[in-house]
């Protein structure tokens, strides 16, 4: 992990109201967090190649890894938007430009950056997904070689987690303010 | 030097005449031969569930087809489904315009997150109960079939004892052969395919209640048209492999599938062909790793290690020492021969081998003496050690020296010896009724010890 | 079924059935409806720590040490029975190699210890299933399809016929096709021609594309086809089914267009070189049995093996008979107009092993098997294609002075034979 940041342009980073985000997670570029939001005290949420904006009532856990990454040639940034209700469990990496909502990146999870998340999909433990293509809504990849399913519904929002982490978080750890946001939603 | 992980440099010729390593052997105490897992054998000893890891009584096992009881597979991905419960808004029954809350069970497979609910099945009032499979539309048919025949081959069975002999056509003679070869002149085969035809033309069968023949249909189910006309969706098409998890009803599309109860395994016990005394009987408790009988080799035959080995030249003899440690409490005496002993030119030797000539004394084994340093220092002088050929000895260990010159200048090296052992059966002869010799006296055993010194020196 | 149960049980246990096939085996009880386990025809070997196919041997060594661990693996996986305790069936193909049969016999008597063994033809097994005693019955299995009539019970062999043409044709001409005209899309936006991606397709992946996505098109579409391949023209090719993406592995995108989907089957109708088809194969067995029997058998047609299970398999092997009952070659010979198929009360890949398995749960099973001491006399298991007398019981003299002095030297025999394995 780098600390040199004076190379970077001036971080501008926005937190949604009731988001709780640990001091210890690594946030770097230009980063908009929802409301609601959790981020555990060791994600890595890095804007590269452009903003990230991430909607309302995410949950990344530790070791997660976001980043919009800089592509070979690219002109002009490119935002990375993930949707709501998304929940990147521990040790996961998530390249994805676009990921919708109500999906669930399991642990230890790879998703590259040319593919992109519909809504209620399921990238399974240590799946590794780079293929070009939008997967389709409520695809489950699940095992060694990448198998999928279509499941009826999307997976179960994780509200009873969030609101446990949401009280018992702020117990432990130094939470990165969420004023600012508001203020600038006022202006 | 060998150790336990570097199993296939000791190999002891088993009597079935293949070699393994120790740890794969059994010595079966009746017939004091060594057996190794290929010719003993195997036999299912009990039933249990890999999941819930409970013990099925075999009469259980087999009515309910080896399948558990509670635990189920996912038909999507063959993982263990779990019972999840959630509660659901009913109508209240006696207030219809509010509604009570309701336990409802549902399975879901924690892997691909299938769930009861995607196939359609009804979700449950309790956590326990069955969950039915569907069964097979074809059943009613093969039963009335399986009648029918059962009452040919009782008639053929009747028949049978009533003459043995018959006249033989000719004509049937090949498809007799065939179908159940026998020999000709011998009446021994008769079609059952054949007997049911003749059936026809006698008459006093009249107690045979004939089933109703297939009716072949001209007209087939054409290919389906949206085959050519719309997109496949891969996922909702069944795998072979799901497909063949459910034999009875032909599923195609993944919305047809069916958990099914999980698979049995079994615990084996293993028995001497010869004497059929059982070497290995294991526990019942599917959770127990320890055994009811356990006559591996490792407890009886003396165990040969690797422990020094000097750089080995082409040609010129060098000194090996190996570790002979004796697996009795009592002490044992052994011997060598390193002669090749059958002359067999299927040996593997490739080094010419002078064990001691002297019959050695190996130390009874105490298996408490590991745990306490003070019995390390016993009076070793007692065994008369001729430092010609005993490097050391410590506890029932024997650090034994060994002339090796190795006869071929590219491949390993690699030994044959015979093990000599003098060994006393601990073990109440139950057969010594037959014969006195089973006494406990102790007798003089060998087997064939190839050891692997491993690589020469390159010049 | 607990009537027959009941019948059996009390004598003996019931009988263990194999259908060992080219591609999947189908083990299960005999009295059961369904096998207990159908499972692919390999096994890890322990020496070797190898998969290796059971078909696949160079050697009868080979072939022993594979059957050996593989009937282990059934027995003690799947069926979870002591094998000593049961009579066993076993459907094979009438063209089971001797070999094959010579050395799975010595496995089950020698290894297993098994009381005796009924080697049941898969064609005669699958009319048990239909209850009738006259019918054309053609298997398509994995390496071949092979038709064989079989007349008021008994089997016309001189009348067998065969192609090797089946799941592994269909197979090799997916790949064919897949190499020729398949893309794969890797992270890139562009789609890139298969070959420059891999040079192979794996066996299991073939496999699951044609199961998932492949078809046997119909009579119409087919002469459509084969017009517009052999004039070349793209145009007369009727309007594709859709193309698949099929996900190779995470990373990897498989594009087969809808062309290949509905192609790849087709190997089973092309005309070879000798203008044989899996149809012809049905009308040549015909041809070759006596005129009379002509009409019942095409009147009594049944398909059985897994890839007669293909979509649209049965009406276009009709819609094909039908066609070529017009061609000269065949206009004269027939009277035949019309062809009837039957459909078995189980699935076709294992019809074969339904009938072994209702057989196999007869009282006169004893009668007609090859009991161990039998074999153990000759080392032979007779076949129809050998004219030697064989043995299939201990002489019933020798079995009545069967003293247990008698028996025991037999087993001893055993014994020592097991003690040298064939190594």
């Amino acid at each position: 992990m780098s600390t040199s940041t004076g190379t970077m342009p001036r971080p501008s980073i926005k937190i949604g109201a009731g988001a709780v985000v640990c001091v210890e997670a690594e946030l770097r570029g230009d980063i908009t967090i929802g409301p609601r939001t959790v981020i555990h005290p060791r994600a890595r949420i890095i804007a590269e190649a452009g903003p990230i904006v991430i909607g309302e009532s995410n949950l990344v856990e530790d070791q997660v890894v976001i980043i919009n990454r800089k592509q070979l040639g690219q002109e002009g940034p490119i935002t990375m938007t993930i949707g709501a209700n998304n929940v990147f469990e521990v040790g996961s990496r998530c390249e994805a430009v676009r990921v919708g909502n109500n999906n669930v990146v399991e642990s230890k999870a790879f998703i590259g950056r040319d593919t992109e998340m519909s809504n209620g999909c399921v990238i399974g433990a240590f799946c590794n997904i780079t293929s070009h293509e939008r997967l389709p809504e409520h695809t489950v990849i699940f095992g060694d070689e990448c198998r999928r399913r279509l499941q009826a519904d999307k997976p179960q929002a994780q509200t009873l987690q969030l609101d446990f982490l949401m009280k018992i978080l702020p117990n432990y750890h130094h939470l990165k303010k969420s004023t600012k946001t508001k203020s600038v939603e006022k202006s | 030097m060998a150790a336990k992980l570097e199993l296939q440099r000791v190999q002891i010729l088993c009597s079935c005449n293949a070699r393994s390593p120790i740890t794969q052997l059994y010595f079966c105490k009746h017939c004091l031969k060594i057996r190794c897992g290929k010719c003993v054998s195997h036999e299912v000893d009990s039933h249990y569930c890999p999941n819930c890891l409970e013990n099925m009584p075999s009469a259980e096992a087999k009515s309910k087809k080896n399948r558990c009881g509670n635990c189920l597979d996912c038909p999507s991905c063959q993982h263990t489904l779990s019972h999840r419960a959630t509660s659901v808004a009913v109508p209240d029954p006696r207030d219809p315009t509010k509604t009570t809350t309701k336990k409802a069970y549902y399975l879901a497979c924690g892997l691909c997150r299938w769930s009861s609910r995607d196939a359609g099945m009804p979700d449950k009032d309790s956590a326990s109960g069955p969950w039915l499979e569907p069964e097979n539309a074809g059943a009613r048919r093969i039963t009335d079939l399986s009648d029918y025949y059962h009452q040919l081959a009782k008639q053929e069975k009747m028949e049978r004892e009533h003459k043995k002999f018959t006249r033989r056509r000719a004509y049937f003679r090949l498809q007799e052969k065939y179908l159940s070869p026998g020999a000709p002149g011998r009446r021994r085969s008769s079609a059952l395919l054949s007997s049911f035809t003749g059936l026809a033309l006698k008459d006093e069968q009249a107690t045979i209640i004939p089933v109703e023949p297939a009716v072949a249909s001209e007209e087939v189910d054409a290919l389906p048209n949206k085959i050519l006309t719309q997109p496949v969706v891969l996922e909702k098409i069944c795998t072979i492999r799901q497909r063949l998890q459910h034999p009875d009803h032909h599923c195609v599309s993944v919305e047809q599938m069916y958990p099914r109860h999980k698979h049995l395994l079994i615990k084996r016990s293993q028995r001497c062909r010869e004497c059929e005394h059982n070497l290995s009987k294991p526990e019942f408790n599917p959770s127990s790793i320890k055994f009811k009988i356990q006559l591996v080799a490792i407890q009886h035959i003396p165990d040969v290690r690797i422990f020094l080995v000097p750089n080995l030249h082409y040609g010129k003899e060098s000194i090996v020492t190996l570790i002979i440690s004796n697996p009795n409490e009592k002490r044992m005496s052994i011997r060598f021969d390193g002669s090749n002993p059958k002359e067999c030119e299927d040996t593997h030797a490739t080094a010419q081998v002078i064990p001691p000539e002297d019959e050695l004394m190996l130390g009874p084994k105490d298996p408490t003496a590991e745990f306490d340093d003070s019995t390390a220092d016993i009076q070793y002088d007692a065994y008369n050690d001729n430092t010609e050929y005993v490097q050391f000895r410590k506890a029932h260990k024997l650090g034994v020296l060994f002339k090796v010159i190795p006869q071929r200048a590219t491949d390993n090296v690699v030994v044959v010896f015979t093990l000599k052992y003098k060994y006393k059966n601990t073990a109440p002869a139950l057969n010594s009724s037959q014969d006195e010799t089973s006494s406990p006296a102790a007798v003089w055993l060998e087997h064939e010890v190839t050891v692997d010194i491993g690589p020469l020196v390159s010049e | 079924m607990p009537l027959f149960e009941g019948l059996s049980v009390g004598v003996e246990k019931t009988a263990a059935v194999f259908d060992i096939g080219a591609a999947y085996t189908k083990v299960g009880f005999a009295g059961e409806t369904s096998p207990r386990a159908t499972i692919p025809s390999k096994i890890k070997l322990s020496k070797t720590d190898k998969v290796v196919h059971i078909w696949d041997y160079s050697s009868t060594e080979e072939l022993y040490d594979a059957l050996v661990e593989f009937l282990h693996h059934v027995y003690f996986r799947h069926l979870l029975v002591n094998p000593r305790d049961r009579r066993v069936v076993v459907c094979e193909s009438i063209l089971c190699p001797t070999q094959f049969r010579q050395t799975l016999a010595k496995v089950f008597f020698k290894r297993y210890e098994v009381p005796s063994i009924l080697f049941a033809p898969s064609h005669l097994t699958t009319l048990f299933t239909l209850g009738i005693n006259t019918a054309l019955v053609l298997d398509a299995g994995y390496n071949e399809t092979v038709v064989l009539p079989v007349y008021e019970g008994y089997p016309i062999i001189k009348a067998v016929e065969s192609l090797p043409l089946g799941g592994r044709a269909i197979h090799e001409n997916l790949e064919r096709q897949l190499k020729e005209t398949g893309t794969i899309k890797e992270n890139g936006e562009e789609q890139k021609p298969l070959l420059s991606v891999m040079d192979k397709i794996p066996p299991d992946v073939l496999e699951d594309i044609t199961v998932r996505s492949c078809f046997m098109t119909n009579m119409e579409r087919a002469t459509a086809i084969q017009q517009s391949i052999l004039q070349a023209d793209d145009s007369k090719w009727p309007s594709p089914a859709a193309s698949v993406d099929y996900p190779l592995n995470g990373g990897r995108t498989l594009t087969m267009d809808g062309k290949s989907r509905e192609v790849a089957c087709e190997v089973l109708f092309e005309m070879d070189n000798e203008e044989q088809s899996i149809a012809t194969l049905v009308l040549d067995s015909i041809l070759k049995c006596p005129i009379d029997m002509r009409k019942p058998l095409a009147d009594n047609l049944v398909f059985i093996g897994g890839t007669s299970l293909l979509p649209g398999f049965s009406h276009r092997l009709l819609a094909e008979l039908k066609l070529l009952l017009t061609k000269p070659k065949y206009k004269q010979c027939f009277a035949i107009t019309t062809f009837k198929v039957h459909s078995p009360p189980a699935q076709a890949n294992f019809t074969a092993w339904l009938g072994g398995a209702i057989f196999g749960a007869l009282e006169v099973l004893s009668y007609r098997s090859l009991s161990r001491d039998a074999f153990l006399q000759t080392e032979v298991v007779p076949d129809w294609c050998s004219l030697s007398p064989a043995i299939t019981e201990v002489e019933q003299s020798a079995a009545k002075d069967k003293t247990p002095l008698k028996s025991l030297g037999l087993r001893k025999a055993a014994g020592d034979a097991k003690g040298t394995p064939e190594k």
